[in-house]
């Protein structure tokens, strides 16, 4: 086998499975730069992606639709190679009896032609929702030719899904990586508009809560020092209003802590590159993550890392660098190398007099340092459903018991809809001050 | 034609559609650009599609590699799919809506896509030393303008549009090694939308003057001598050409003497009451072309979509006065330079302009004089070469 997995001195026809540029995604990224490898070393390669984009053919192999494609498509190749993770083989399907039977082509396929998984960020307890799904994925696992992961914890994790008796390789997840930018760190700096003096801590990808970027901006907070500062770069990865509101959340923070900055905007491969040319630390407060591409390419630039101490993260990161394990560690590490000391945010409470004050403070400091109005949640009205399936049978049934309960669920949808109109007003009044205040005649 | 140089480099030039029988202004403007460089030592290689039709995408000239000139050609199957999609999301990026990301992606990923030339791209990039791609609309410059793009030169060839303010574009834009823009108006809309940009550069577009054109032949070939306007390019809503029509038909009812002809692809509609007045030349080469705009009494430029227009210039080289829509930026920025040109903002002061040039064709020539010298002055082919290929070169210099 050579370096690509392949077989030594022979030319193989190739078929990937995966999503794909121009989308912009770490797995499409990353599939890309493995075709490129692959072209090179001068193997036919084809690529099936679920959704158009620069791959040959389009099927979602979370269908059973798009799976018999692949299948058919597969016989036609030496190899397929699919990168596995969730949101690739379980959101396309239309239902469990879709993604059953493109579970079941799956399996079929690697009975056919040899087929490499490579496994990523795959969440064992989320293939608990049903034993089906449980098994067929158990049984791709195990069936397939190769299997791989990118860290030793995903191999630990993986074997104890499918057992120790088939090989998982760890494969380094930035082996066909190459910079985007060719830039010095100077003109990177300069590109972006950050001050050459700086200390630039650097937080950058999706914004989404498992990747902490708001412990980073809250332990950066005590980091005492004029000439750091921390920039977190990046955009949601869909506009979901869970995603939308964590952004806007890190907004505020980062409006509220001096020399933090958030950079809001969608990032191209070069722009991305640039950025961790010109920092001095990448930092990795995630919650959880298996293994991190950002990681992949501040090693490519030989730029320092902290991390904290999740998933994969510990044997993935360079030598040298800091793995962290609180919020107080990771303040600790940046002001280390920021050559300053650290000081756990001050909350105010010095001044307190009252259990008044000291609450105040706590609220506070717990926004991250300013008083400000809580956000106030809307509740959507509630509609009765719709009592209608495209199974022959059901849809009547469903009209028949909607008819004979409406008389009682009715009324309970009307209480809550006044219920919610009332809220409604009442959060008006207080958001644009025109509440009832003590004093106020 | 001048030996090639290897120590100048390859340069790959990337437009959707390239041919003889091509119409459209960024593919002239690529194609004049890749001779140029070509004459100039470098080793020129256009990536480009099998299409001539940028509505069908239909698969037109043969797949693989040809010469044309000192230019290797090398063409790619077009893959058309997903049409239905796009038409769903295009009316709301159209009316200005907030699109999410991923719906901009799938708008932009369905229709046209050239799986063949974006992996010939991912394998072979570290062998060109620029990759120009142009203009930025199309998924030629979007997918394989992001693929290297530290070797990638953008000339985005933008229009104030909606499309054009989407954030998926941003990447390809800001991320380029290089912008050049082709007038001054463009580069201030890029800079508005994207920001400044640390290398970027106004080089506009070379126009070469023509040979004496045959005016006498073409007067044969159209059987007429009377006044007419000329329009040249695609005979389509979107280029404005149905408000030629709309006041050529108000202008014949008032009494106007004036006919229109016009060259390009597109199929011309126009109503019964000016048949007799419109001749349709279709496609037809440059040397007619060239007759055409001279013979004209004016050239009618109705699209508020244009970076450049390269055939305002042509119509300037050949004495001919330009009657343009006040609605493209760039086009009123060279008219009000040029002083050789009349602007309109309504199909009503349209038929007032074209009433003009019926009446007073004698003055129409003299008021369009000044227009030859401000092409030769700012976009003689040799000094816009110089100013591409000293920028280009300057950029891709390896550090």
């Amino acid at each position: 086998m050579d370096a690509l997995g392949m077989t030594k001195n022979k030319l193989d026809r190739i078929l990937v499975v995966s999503p794909y540029p121009p989308l912009r995604d770490g797995i499409a990224t990353y599939a890309a730069a493995e075709v490129r490898a692959l072209l090179v070393a001068g193997h036919h390669v084809e690529v099936v992606s679920p959704r158009p984009s620069a791959a040959h053919h389009v099927a979602d192999p979370g269908r059973l639709d798009g799976a018999t494609t692949i299948l058919r498509l597969a016989r036609k190749f030496d190899r397929v190679i699919i990168q596995v993770f969730p949101e690739f083989l379980f959101a396309g399907a239309s239902s469990r009896a879709d993604s059953y039977g493109a579970l079941g082509a799956l399996i079929a396929m690697t009975r056919m032609v040899p087929v490499d998984l490579r496994v990523h960020e795959l969440d064992y307890s989320s293939l608990a929702t049903t034993r089906v799904r449980q098994r067929l994925m158990r049984q791709l696992l195990r069936s397939s030719s190769t299997r791989s992961v990118h860290t030793r914890a995903e191999q630990v994790d993986l074997e104890s899904f499918i057992g120790t008796d088939v090989p998982i390789d760890v494969v380094e997840h930035g082996r066909y990586f190459a910079s985007a930018s060719t830039l010095t760190r100077a003109a990177a700096r300069r590109e972006i508009g950050v001050d050459d003096e700086r200390t630039i801590f650097l937080s950058i990808g999706f914004l989404q809560h498992h990747k902490g970027f708001d412990r980073g901006i809250r332990a950066f907070a005590g980091v005492q020092s004029d000439t750091a500062e921390l920039h977190v770069v990046g955009d949601v990865r869909v506009d979901h209003p869970h995603l939308l509101d964590h952004a806007d959340e890190l907004a505020d923070l980062a409006a509220r802590v001096d020399r933090a900055t958030l950079h809001r905007g969608y990032l191209g491969d070069g722009a991305f590159d640039s950025w961790i040319l010109a920092s001095d630390v990448v930092v990795l407060p995630y919650r959880e993550i298996w293994s991190s591409g950002v990681v992949e390419r501040a090693r490519l630039h030989k730029i320092p890392i902290i991390a904290s101490d999740v998933g994969g993260l510990a044997e993935q990161l360079p030598e040298g660098s800091i793995l962290v394990r609180s919020d107080e560690e990771l303040g600790h590490a940046m002001a280390g190398l920021a050559g300053t000391t650290w000081k756990r945010p001050n909350a105010g409470y010095e001044h307190a007099r009252t259990i008044e004050d000291v609450q105040k403070a706590i609220s506070t400091a717990g926004r991250g340092g300013v008083s400000r109005p809580r956000k106030v949640t809307r509740v959507a009205s509630l509609v009765p459903a719709v009592a209608d399936s495209p199974k022959p049978l059901l849809g009547p049934i469903k009209r028949l018991v909607s008819k004979a309960t409406a008389w009682q669920i009715r009324p309970v949808i009307d209480h809550v809809n006044g219920l919610r109109s009332d809220l409604d007003a009442l959060a008006n009044q207080v958001e644009d001050g025109s509440g009832p205040h003590e004093g106020r005649p | 034609m001048s030996a090639i140089e290897p120590s100048k480099g390859t340069i790959a030039f990337v437009p959707p559609r390239y041919g003889p029988d091509v119409v459209g202004g960024a593919e002239a403007v690529v194609a004049e650009l890749a001779h140029g460089f070509a004459e100039r030592g470098w080793q020129v290689e256009v990536l480009t599609t099998r299409a001539r039709d940028h509505f069908t995408w239909d698969n037109h000239y043969p797949a693989g590699v040809e010469q044309d000139g000192q230019v290797l050609v090398r063409r790619f199957s077009t893959v058309v799919s997903h049409r239905e999609e796009r038409d769903r999301i295009a009316p709301g990026i159209i009316r200005g809506d907030d699109v999410p990301i991923e719906k901009q992606q799938q708008w932009m990923n369905a229709g046209l896509r050239v799986p063949e030339l974006w992996h010939f791209v991912l394998q072979h990039s570290a062998n060109y030393r620029a990759i120009v791609v142009a203009p930025y609309l199309f998924w030629t410059s979007f997918a394989v303008g992001q693929i290297d793009p530290q070797r990638t030169i953008v000339m985005p060839c933008l229009h104030d549009e909606p499309e054009a303010h989407l954030p998926i574009f941003k990447p390809l834009i800001n991320d380029a090694r290089g912008l050049l823009f082709l007038s001054d108006p463009e580069r201030d809309l890029a800079q508005k939308i994207f920001g400044p940009h640390p290398r970027s550069e106004v080089v506009g577009a070379g126009v070469e003057a023509p040979d004496a054109p045959d005016v006498e032949a073409f007067r044969k070939m159209i059987g007429f001598d009377t006044p007419f306007v000329f329009y040249a390019g695609r005979r389509e809503y979107g280029k404005g050409f149905t408000d030629i029509v709309r006041a050529m038909t108000i202008a014949v009812e008032q009494g106007v003497d004036l006919r229109l002809v016009t060259s390009g692809v597109g199929e011309v509609i126009v109503p019964d009451s000016i048949k007799d007045r419109v001749v349709d030349l279709g496609f037809v080469s440059t040397d007619v072309r060239d007759a055409a705009m001279a013979a004209a009494s004016a050239y009618v430029q109705p699209s508020k979509l244009e970076s450049f227009s390269r055939t305002v210039m042509e119509a300037w080289l050949a004495g001919t006065l330009v009657i343009a829509n006040r609605g493209s930026e760039v086009v009123a920025w060279h008219v009000e330079r040029s002083k050789a040109g009349l602007l309109y903002d309504e199909v009503a002061e349209l038929v007032e302009a074209l009433r003009f040039v019926a009446d007073e064709p004698q003055l129409a020539a003299e008021l369009a004089a000044p227009g030859a010298r401000y092409v030769q002055e700012n976009y003689d082919a040799d000094t816009v070469l110089n100013r591409v290929e000293s920028r280009i070169d300057e950029w891709t210099r390896s550090e």
